[in-house]
């Protein structure tokens, strides 16, 4: 299966046909869609206490490609867990949109994860009791919902996964997986796409498609999305980086090229 | 190496702990159950040695029989005097009926008698002292009798008017000295007071020897005198040593026996534990593929590896067999303290450990598990070293070659109902033995492609109830066909034996209700003893749970035929129409208006030679009526005619013989109990020498019978059953453990941690429900047919017996090996549900 790059999809590839323009709503720039105020993440007690993130202030704005930079051990896993609501903060407080995620329990941040959030893991960790299709709706099974048929067929289409739909993930290369998880992600219209390391296991051509993905999700569609990554190519698929160091925010660049990302990275390192 | 598996054992050890478990009840039962036998052996042999110790020489009728009571006597008066001679004895018995304190019915009892001499007395009093007096008894301690209980004792033959005697118990003898008495209550008496209720004859005679004399010389001068003596062929003379130890032979054949049914159970159980230990290793062992590869890849050969794992296996089947040891010997301590202090078949007092049984119990623990762990491991072990430079493959198992398992098994199956079919038409039992094994052998082989099918099947219908987390654990149970497989056919196994247990036990308890109810066609039938008032049946029928009474008259009529000679003959007179209300079955036996019932017996033994069909005329002084002969089946023993027929005569001297009573339908065990009691009180009111007989009696006991039978062949199978569900619990905490990522992520996305927690128990539930339904048909089909091949063998006249399927009994079995399959599975989905999804997706 090879994959056809964004300039010779026909035109409309994201868009809902049954609702024309319906990707035009989410175009709302400067709406903030994850705001953490404050975020601290100690971990362990007393002697062996590992303070994981030190009172971060970030915004992540509504329809942009955000990318979350940084060395190892800065945080920036951890801080991606805590905006995702799968972990919970020792301090500080998160908002997905109007939502205080903060003090939610976890029967309910597990509602909002199914109905609000989307994850694109480094390990694709798709299900494999279940064939493509099936993981894809996965989320919306979950949430008893029924996926919207002109959105699924349109993302299906436009991920090249028309012909793999009824393959158990085993029978899929890993740029497939992860294109199915992608799907996964995308189907229930999240709030967020959360994506970590998303090209970790693919080859750097799978990987250039994944990314080409992701951004397109977000310029044609107004998806948002935050991805997790240490690859400086990989950055410079999103809109803004953010660059943590030793759990603080340590900088930002927007519209990133790879010298200006390794440039920074270099300069935390110091 | 060997620090590896240390190390490995170490670390895995809370993945072991139930296969541990699994090993520790199987060897604790084949230990137990080793123990138990030997200890019953002692026990006995160790009470008949202090009941001979003083006893020198036995002189006893061997098993022929033919000796005349008397005989004994002579010998006895032959070899008093002889200076070998110190004392000797007559253990001459009899039985009685008694009726113990407080019970309502007489049981079939010995009375034996004392010796005279201090010597030969062996029974040792524990409490109160040796009959003095007249009606004094003595007895052992458990039989709910104290020192001045008070005996009924009813003696067999004798004078009118001295048939009871009112016994006082003035001792109690230790239980052993009760050994040799299962069942039959027995009562000791001074060998005066045994004579005068009809212990006449001797059981046997027993000698003491003189100071000096050895029992050999005795025995030899015992039996010069007998030569001398005639008819004294039959006779035994050996010495007390000699005695005891052919008692005890023949007293514990039974308890050996029983300890052979045991060792079967404990057979099975050590099987189902195999197929435990085999599912646990293989699961463990995939989880080390990348582990097993990489030490490989550094440059173990397989053949370390090998060694390595197996290793583990060792030490773990060591370990678990000789806490299974300790558990085994506990519990049979327990057991044989329980039973000091009760009658119960198995003679039982202390515990005898001897070094057999427990290395038996060692042994059969330690090499089951390192067997059931040799397959998984080789197929470990045969991993390249490139398998650990891969990913994690998350592909799904499948499980090819099945071929020649499925060919075998097909093999096995189909020649092996067809040998139940054949058998079955053709009264060959063991052609239906043979069958049903190689079927259940074939259904085992057959469960790796069968089960998962089912599972997949039924997943299918009921996952949808089951909403996502259902659809996911239908998926989920058929990922891994041939661990699925293997915890299931553990349940299998347990499940098919019970529910043959079960079905064969209402099998054969339907049969026994239609052969009682045949053969008593009344629930209680009362006899007058004097006579009863003529409002006894107004008595009767107002009693609870009496739901229909009638009276059966007596009177003495003249037959024969029209001319010829007369006889005088006590006839029975019934009213058909109310046989009909409460009788169980009105059979061939019961007269209607215009017919006289015979006895089939009577026409070859010189009684009546009234044939079917004859007429033949009855008189009752000047008055007579002609009736229709009619011959009854064996188990009428009166003749009878109508009511209607008899009241034409109007004789004067009919008087109430008899009154059947039919009982409500529904009624339960106590409740028949106190009917029947009620009935024996208001008919002893009214008649002292009444007497009880009738189908509920014979009811309740064969219930009973059954009832404990079946407790008890079932708590056997129930430590099978066990280990096979704590198999699917360990496989569920194997798979939760396996697939924690897979949770993590499932979490991630949105599965709330009930959710998840459903997913695992439905998978459990899934698994064991599919095992109990195959077997819960299987052991419905084995017990039903079991019984009818086996009782279309013994009626003579071939009749079938229907098969009858408990359905409620095998609703609950299926029912209760669900919910303990999805209780084992509790412990695994609680872990699984509290590891934070963050935490699960980052452990790769």
């Amino acid at each position: 299966m090879s994959w056809s790059s964004p300039q010779h999809q026909q035109p409309g590839g994201w868009t809902d046909e049954r609702q024309p323009g319906a990707g035009q709503q989410y175009r709302r720039p400067m709406q903030v869609a994850v705001r953490a105020r404050g975020v601290r993440k100690i971990y362990g007690r007393g002697a062996s206490e590992v303070a994981a993130l030190r009172g971060i202030d970030v915004d992540f704005e509504q329809g942009a490609f955000t990318a979350i930079m940084g060395p190892s051990g800065s945080g920036k896993s951890t801080l991606m867990h805590v905006l995702a609501g799968l972990d919970v903060v020792t301090d500080g407080q998160v908002w997905l949109g109007e939502t205080e995620l903060t003090g939610l329990n976890d029967a309910r941040l597990t509602r909002l994860r199914r109905d609000r959030i989307g994850f694109v893991f480094q390990a694709f960790n798709l299900i494999p009791a279940l064939s493509a299709k099936a993981n894809i709706e996965l989320p919306l099974t979950l949430a008893r919902r029924k996926p919207d048929q002109g959105w699924y067929d349109s993302i299906v289409r436009r991920l090249g996964l028309t012909e793999r739909l009824q393959h158990r993930p085993a029978e899929l290369s890993g740029g497939q997986q992860q294109r199915v998880a992608i799907a996964r992600a995308l189907l229930p219209r999240p709030d967020v796409v959360f994506a970590d390391e998303p090209t970790g296991n693919l080859d750097s051509t799978a990987g250039a498609e994944v990314l080409s993905m992701l951004r397109s999700s977000v310029r044609e569609a107004g998806q948002t999305v935050v991805m997790v990554t240490h690859d400086p190519v990989a950055a410079t698929y999103a809109d803004r980086v953010v660059l943590l160091a030793d759990g603080a925010v340590a900088g930002e660049l927007f519209s990133p090229t790879t010298d200006s990302v390794l440039d920074a990275l270099r300069r935390l390192g110091r | 190496m060997f620090s590896l598996s240390l190390a490995q054992l170490r670390s895995q050890a809370h993945r072991l702990v139930a296969t541990a478990v699994a090993i520790v009840i199987a060897v604790g039962f084949v230990v137990a159950t080793l123990v138990l036998n030997d200890s019953s052996r002692q026990t006995v042999l160790g009470a008949l040695a202090s009941q001979y110790l003083h006893t020198d020489v036995v002189v006893a009728p061997d098993d022929t029989g033919e000796v005349a009571p008397q005989t004994l006597a002579k010998v006895a008066s032959a070899i008093t005097g002889n200076p070998a001679v110190a004392a000797l004895t007559f253990d001459s018995s009899t039985y009685v009926s008694a009726r113990l304190p407080g019970r309502a019915a007489y049981q079939f009892s010995q009375v034996t008698g004392l010796a005279n001499d201090e010597v030969l007395r062996w029974q040792k009093l524990e409490e109160g002292s040796w009959p003095s007096e007249p009606n004094q008894i003595v007895t052992a301690v458990g039989r709910d009798l104290e020192v001045g209980s008070v005996v009924e004792i009813r003696i067999f033959g004798a004078e009118p008017g001295q048939e009871t005697v009112q016994a006082t118990v003035v001792g109690l003898t230790e239980r052993s000295s009760d050994i040799a008495s299962i069942g039959t209550p027995l009562f000791w008496a001074a060998s005066d007071q045994a004579r005068a209720w009809g212990a006449t004859s001797g059981g046997a005679l027993r000698v003491a020897a003189t100071a000096g004399t050895t029992p050999q010389d005795l025995a030899l001068t015992v039996r010069q005198t007998i030569q001398e003596i005639p008819e004294t062929e039959g006779l035994n003379v050996r010495t007390g040593e000699q005695e005891a130890e052919a008692l005890a032979d023949a007293l514990t054949s039974d308890t050996a026996v029983l300890a052979n049914v045991l060792l079967v159970f404990a057979a099975i159980a050590v099987f189902v534990c195999a197929l435990v230990i085999a599912n646990t290793f293989s699961v463990l062992l995939a989880q080390r593929v990348r582990e097993l590869a990489l030490l490989r890849a550094v440059g173990a050969g397989a053949g370390q590896l090998r060694i390595s794992v197996l290793t583990e296996s060792l030490a773990i089947g060591l370990i678990a067999s000789l806490l299974g040891l300790l558990g085994g010997l506990g519990v049979a301590a327990g057991i044989s303290a329980l039973a000091a202090r009760y009658e119960t078949p198995v003679p039982l007092a202390g515990i005898t450990i001897t070094w057999p049984p427990l290395a038996i119990g060692l042994a059969v623990g330690v090499v089951v598990t390192v067997i059931a762990a040799f397959m998984p491991v080789w197929k470990a072990t045969r991993i390249s070293p490139m398998a650990a430079m891969r990913p994690l493959d998350d592909a799904p198992v499948r499980s090819g070659g099945g071929l020649i398992r499925r060919l075998l098994g097909l093999l096995l199956l189909i020649p092996g109902a067809g040998a139940i079919w054949w058998g079955h038409q053709e009264y060959a039992l063991h052609a239906v033995i043979g069958g049903g094994m190689a079927t259940f052998l074939g259904t085992l082989l057959l469960a790796r492609w069968l089960v998962p099918l089912l599972v997949s099947l039924v997943g299918r219908i009921v996952g949808p109830a089951g909403q996502v987390p259902g659809r996911l654990a239908a998926l989920n149970a058929t990922r891994n066909p041939r661990r699925t497989a293997a915890t299931a056919t553990a349940l299998i196994v347990g499940v098919t034996l019970s529910t043959t247990i079960v079905s064969a036990a209402a099998t054969v308890r339907a049969y026994g209700v239609s052969e009682i109810d045949e053969t008593y066609p009344t629930d209680v039938a009362v006899s007058a003893g004097q006579g009863f008032p003529d409002d006894m049946l107004n008595t009767v029928t107002a009693l609870p749970h009496v739901q229909a009474a009638l009276t059966v008259t007596s009177a003495y009529l003249e037959i024969g035929r029209g001319r010829g000679e007369r006889d005088s003959q006590n006839v029975q007179a019934i009213n058909p129409q109310e046989a009909s209300q409460v009788m169980r079955a009105v059979g061939q036996d019961m007269p209607t208006d215009g017919t006289i019932v015979f006895p089939s017996w009577g026409s070859d033994e010189g009684g009546w030679d009234y044939a079917d069909g004859d007429k033949i005329t009855l008189w009752a002084g000047q008055r007579k009526v002609e009736l229709t002969v009619r011959r009854g089946s064996d188990n009428l023993n009166d003749v009878r005619m109508s009511r209607n027929d008899l009241a034409t005569l109007k004789t004067a001297d009919a008087e109430v013989y008899e009154i059947w009573v039919r009982l409500a339908d529904d009624l339960g065990k106590s409740e028949r109990a106190d009917a029947v009691d009620a009935i024996a009180r208001a008919s002893a009111d009214a008649d002292p020498d009444s007497t009880l007989g009738g189908s509920a009696e014979a009811r309740v006991s064969a219930d009973e019978f059954l009832d404990t039978m079946l407790l008890i062949v079932l708590s056997l199978l129930g430590v099978a059953v066990i280990i096979a569900v704590i198999g699917v619990g360990n496989t569920m905490a194997l798979s939760v453990l396996e697939r924690r990522r897979e949770s993590g992520v499932l979490r991630a996305l949105g599965l709330t941690r009930s959710q998840l927690r459903w997913m695992l128990l439905w998978e459990a539930m899934l698994i064991a429900a599919v095992a109990s339904a195959i077997g819960v048909a299987l052991g419905a089909f084995y017990g039903t047919g079991a019984v009818t091949s086996l009782f279309r063998l013994l009626n003579s006249d071939g009749s079938d017996v229907p098969a009858v399927i408990p359905v409620g009994q095998l609703a609950a079995i299926l029912i209760g090996a669900t919910l303990s399959g999805a209780l084992a599975s509790v412990l695994p989905s609680r872990r699984a549900a509290k590891v934070s999804p963050v935490e699960a997706i980052a452990s790769l």
